[in-house]
């Protein structure tokens, strides 16, 4: 009796599995992340972990340039995370088809590939102080080695922000008035504050935010020391220990829904009513936050606050590898799409980014252009975005970011949830931070 | 000898039955995670979130779509990473069993001086672990130039001594030398005589093997993992490892039908083969 | 076993050609690696910036990572604690739960119904990729999972608890998906076992009047001894081997860092966390995980040595 109903299940599931594939082919046939013909001659490899670096390629450089942009093979890894143990491999091996002639990389590791044997400086490319006058500084830094030579061009400034749901902030905070908001976000203690109010008025159905560490990169990204100083002697912040104090209050408080940023449950904070699903208020955020993670429910109901102390978030630098096949056509890129201000003009009438170049900045915010913010700004708030912006990206200061960046604050992460669940004390949990980012790189060392 | 006093009848059916369900109790658990599993599979990302359920939802194809859909933005996709694990996995089987048939053939029948020392050493190093020398095979393997290829997932499966060891036992409980001394006088040639008439007879021992080399291998996630850099080569437990990153984690009804996936056509051939997995288990079983 | 002495000699070089490609392939691909990996451990071999930097380092590299010098940690110690506290947490129950469904499944007095189909279903679990069975319970446990989910409707946990976020919860989610994985396995080997016990016992014991309780007290237990032990022991050395389940269930995507707090990091996940990045202290701890298992092997020869060969073959490898 068993055995039957058992093959019956079975047999049902069995023709389940058959006929899914067979259906799926008919509906998707997933396209590879390898655009182009990478075998081809004169094939230009682009490396990168999501399309953001494509999608400029398909649209304003292709418009631009469209006989070199045919030659371009995009490789999208999929994920920062595993981004270097993609990448490391296949820079040993410029034989390979797919060997990047050029690749994307991130601000929490940039400065490990400029500072290896990987990558040309921009002056080789034929790239002159000149092209990229207008960039910000802190991102001239972030894409110089330890010598000064820059070897990496950012085409975005990540200055960061709040941006705060107009809706929740009416029902829970009393306001859309970005000026009354802000005051709401204007220290750490206040945000604290912030937080019970909403947590008190939704019934801990909607929290001012989705986890503790949405204050994380606030903190992190304006750290005056790095994580180790000239003597690779490990180093830490005040900013630190600020984080972990505030991050646990938070917690003991049940201020936050206590996820981790980039999870599922995150993300579906964005959406919820904070009635019947949960719902988060705020989210860290920068330019490129708006527009690529900002979820449809936050379209025409957006407001931005500046965070309560000058921070930036991201960015990605561009870098032509040493064994670049066509330095010509990465210079072409690099200009294009980091120094050239028409071009940076195009970027943004693509995704309203808030471009690394000054005059271009101007040019925008003269014609009005990506005001709303793509779409996402709240509009009864009034607010523009590109002005918004324009006096937090001044003045940003990026010189203690280290090649180790992406790795130690995952580290910081393991210490600051064993912390602020209480398994440990401050003291301990500063100590184990240091003794695991010793552990993981073994030259840095704890005095 | 026939016990019949009607209160020891009774005890016995009571203790039948109190036995039959605690048993049960436990085929319950081990199936439980299949049941949800499959129950998930159909069902939307906001239903499961809101707590188990027993009753199938609609939702599988919408899910398959969505896995399809995202999938989109990567260089191995679910089936290639099947396809991959397939391409390991046969060869590997096919060449763990022939040649642990041989060598524990060449032990068994052959006189020759290191025989007694070569058996004790295959019996030494059946429980030494492959992570160990992870280090230095991986070294090797890159001096080689071979990383990233199957090469180093497929070969050294030739020297699999915890096979060779059932082989052999095999081979005392069922073969018999006069055999292979009737096929050298028919002038058959010592290799051929393996080939064409010892495998035969080794069938079923063979089938056994093979099905446990094959879920070992098709389970292996740590040598690949080390092993295989490039994307489009990845396997399928190497899948699942994507299947847990944020990239597909933002959609739950997402990850339950990439798992269904996974599992449930291992589950269908378990349950086929399950006559002989069962009566292998007890005769020396698979590595896990 | 009594083999007779071949008078043709010459067929015995054949012996090393069927069993050369064995040595050869072994000799290769397992024991000169192993020795390379000796080697690596005496070097000090890191990554930075992508460049190498290699220099002789003698035993530093063991000094280094079991704490015994001034600024280091001895994490292999944690880590080896980690993995033999969750390794400890599902064997005894798995052995325990194995036992008992052995000796009511062969209990030919008591006869239970589909045994059969039982040994079928608790055996199921083995077969099936750990990983994909790490991934599914952690999304059933996760914060907002599923069964998290119910046990908060039922009001069993609070609003706010999460299985993943403490050191209990997750260690013990991780020994309960091991016992859920192997209890069958165990069951069949510890099953075979009572099986290959004489009959004739049982019925003596019966005509002695001898309980339930007795048999299984003072024939099945003792002469299940050595079956248990070899269960034992091969859990023991695939136990230190684990990789799979943890390194998949409570990560961060930016490394083999067992959350919380690092406190369900295993041997296996610390060698791979290093493997690239810092090749002599990989090397080190896969050493010192040789020289544990190895350990563990000595004491199983050891409590088998006098017994009969034939006893091995009733067992079966698993974590």
């Amino acid at each position: 009796m068993k055995k039957k109903m058992l093959s019956v299940v079975l047999a049902a599931s069995m023709l389940a599995a058959a006929a899914v594939p067979a259906f799926a082919e008919e509906a998707e046939t997933p396209e590879n992340t390898v655009t182009g013909d990478a075998s081809s001659d004169d094939a230009f490899v682009v490396w990168g972990w999501n399309d953001d670096i494509k999608k400029i390629l398909d649209g304003p450089f292709k418009d631009a340039y469209p006989e070199e942009y045919e030659r371009i093979v995009f490789v999208n890894t999929g994920g920062s995370d595993y981004y270097q143990s993609k990448l490391d491999p296949i820079l040993e091996d410029p034989s390979n088809e797919l060997y990047p002639d050029m690749m994307g990389l991130e601000v929490d590791y940039v400065q490990k590939y400029v500072n290896s044997d990987w990558v040309q400086t921009v002056a080789d490319l034929g790239i002159t102080e000149d092209n990229y006058a207008n960039m910000y500084q802190y991102n001239i830094d972030l894409g110089s080695d330890w010598d000064g030579n820059v070897r990496a061009l950012f085409w975005q400034a990540t200055p960061g922000c709040y941006a705060v749901r107009a809706d929740l902030a009416e029902k829970y905070l009393g306001t859309t008035d970005p000026a009354a908001i802000a005051e709401k976000f204007k220290d750490l203690d206040t945000i604290v504050a912030t937080a019970k109010e909403v947590n008190e008025a939704s019934g801990g159905k909607c929290k001012l935010f989705s986890g503790y560490d949405e204050i994380k990169r606030s903190l992190t990204n304006s750290r005056s020391v790095g994580f180790y100083d000239e003597n690779d002697v490990i180093t830490l912040d005040e900013n630190i220990t600020t984080y972990l104090e505030t991050a646990k209050v938070l917690y003991d408080e049940d201020l936050t829904f206590n996820t981790d940023q980039w999870n599922a449950d995150w993300y579906a904070n964005m959406d919820g009513d904070g009635e019947s699903a949960n719902a988060a208020l705020a989210y860290m955020g920068c330019p490129w936050f708006v527009y690529w993670c900002l979820s449809d429910t936050w379209k025409a109901n957006t407001i931005l606050v500046p965070t309560q102390s000058k921070s930036y978030w991201g960015g990605t630098g561009l870098a032509a590898t040493t064994g670049c096949a066509d330095t010509e056509l990465a210079a072409t890129i690099m200009k294009y799409i980091t120094c050239d201000t028409d071009g940076m003009v195009a970027i943004n009438t693509l995704n309203a980014d808030f471009v690394n170049n000054t005059e271009a900045i101007s040019k925008i915010v003269e014609s009005g252009a990506s005001a709303d913010g793509n779409g996402y700004l709240y509009a009864d708030a009034g607010q523009n975005f590109m002005e918004f912006f324009l006096p937090l990206a001044d003045g940003l200061d990026a010189s203690t970011v280290t090649a180790e960046d992406q790795q130690i604050l995952s580290l910081l992460d393991t210490q600051t949830k064993a912390y602020a669940t209480g398994e440990k004390d401050l003291d301990t949990a500063i100590e184990d931070l240091k003794a695991s980012i010793h552990d993981t790189f073994s030259y840095l060392s704890v005095e | 000898m026939n016990k019949t006093s009607e209160g020891y009848t009774r005890k016995l059916k009571h203790q039948r039955i109190f036995r039959f369900t605690i048993c049960t109790v436990f085929c319950i658990i081990a199936l439980l995670p299949f049941l949800l599993l499959v129950m998930n599979a159909t069902r939307s990302s906001d239903a499961i979130k809101s707590g188990i359920s027993l009753i199938p939802s609609t939702n599988f194809l919408t899910n398959w779509k969505n896995l399809m859909i995202k999938q989109n933005g990567m260089q191995i996709t679910l089936q290639k990473a099947a396809l991959n694990s397939l391409k390991i996995t046969v060869p590997g089987t096919a060449l763990a069993v022939y040649f642990s048939s041989l060598t524990a053939y060449g032990i068994y029948v052959y006189d020759f001086k290191f025989k007694k020392l070569a058996w004790a050493f295959i019996m030494a190093i059946m429980m030494v672990p492959s992570q160990i020398s992870v280090i230095g095979f991986y070294r090797f393997m890159l001096d080689l130039g071979l990383v990233d290829t199957y090469v180093p997932l497929i070969i050294p499966t030739i020297a699999s001594p915890a096979v060779v060891f059932f082989m052999k036992q095999y081979m005392e409980a069922s073969l018999s030398k006069e055999m292979i001394e009737a096929a050298r006088i028919d002038g058959s040639g010592e290799f051929h005589t393996f080939n064409t008439i010892i495998l035969p007879i080794m069938k079923p021992a063979v089938a056994t093997q093979a099905i446990f080399q094959f879920i070992a291998q098709w389970n292996n996630l740590f040598t690949p993992t080390i092993m295989l850099t490039t994307d489009s080569k990845k396997t399928l437990p190497m899948f699942v490892q994507l299947l847990s990153s944020n990239q597909f984690r933002t959609d739950y009804g997402v990850v339950y039908v990439g798992l269904f996936v996974t599992i449930i056509p291992l589950v269908i051939v378990y349950l086929i083969l399950s006559k002989y997995i069962v009566a292998g288990v007890a005769l020396g079983g698979v590595k896990g | 076993m009594g083999k007779k002495k071949r008078k043709r000699v010459n067929y015995g070089r054949y012996g090393y050609f069927f069993i050369a490609p064995f040595f050869i392939t072994y000799l290769l691909f397992q024991l000169w690696p192993l020795i390379n990996t000796f080697y690596y451990s005496t070097l000090s071999y890191y990554k930075r910036n992508g460049r190498e930097f290699v220099s002789f380092a003698g035993l530093q590299n063991f000094i280094n990572v079991l704490g015994l010098s001034a600024g280091e940690r001895a994490y292999v110690i944690s880590y080896l604690k980690n993995t033999l506290i969750m390794w400890g947490c599902n064997f005894i129950p798995q052995i325990l739960v194995s036992l008992l469904l052995a000796v009511w499944l062969t209990d030919q007095k008591v006869k239970v119904k589909g045994t059969g189909v039982m040994k079928v279903i608790v055996y199921l679990p083995s077969i099936i990729t750990a990983a994909s069975v790490s991934v599914l319970f952690k999304a059933l446990f996760s914060q907002y999972g599923p069964i998290t989910q119910t046990l908060k409707n039922w009001g069993l946990l609070s609003s706010n608890f999460d299985f993943l976020s403490t050191v209990a919860g997750s260690r013990g989610l991780i020994s309960l998906i091991l016992w859920w994985m192997w209890f069958g396995n165990t069951t069949l080997l510890l099953i075979s076992g009572v099986l290959g016990i004489d009959p004739g016992l049982f019925e003596a014991a019966d005509i002695d009047g001898a309980t339930g309780f007795k048999k299984f007290r003072y024939i099945t237990l003792p002469l299940l001894k050595p079956i248990m032990l070899y269960t034992l022991v091969t859990s023991a050395i695939g136990g230190l081997q684990m990789y799979d389940i943890p390194a998949l269930f409570n990560v961060p995507e930016t490394g083999l860092v067992g959350l919380p707090d690092d406190k369900t990091t295993t041997m296996a996940m610390y060698i791979m966390r290093l493997y690239n990045s810092d090749v002599g202290k990989a090397a080190a701890v896969s050493v010192i995980l040789f020289i544990v298992t190895l350990i563990v092997s000595l004491i199983l020869f050891a409590s088998m040595r006098d017994k009969d060969e034939k006893k091995i073959r009733k067992g079966g490898g698993h974590a």
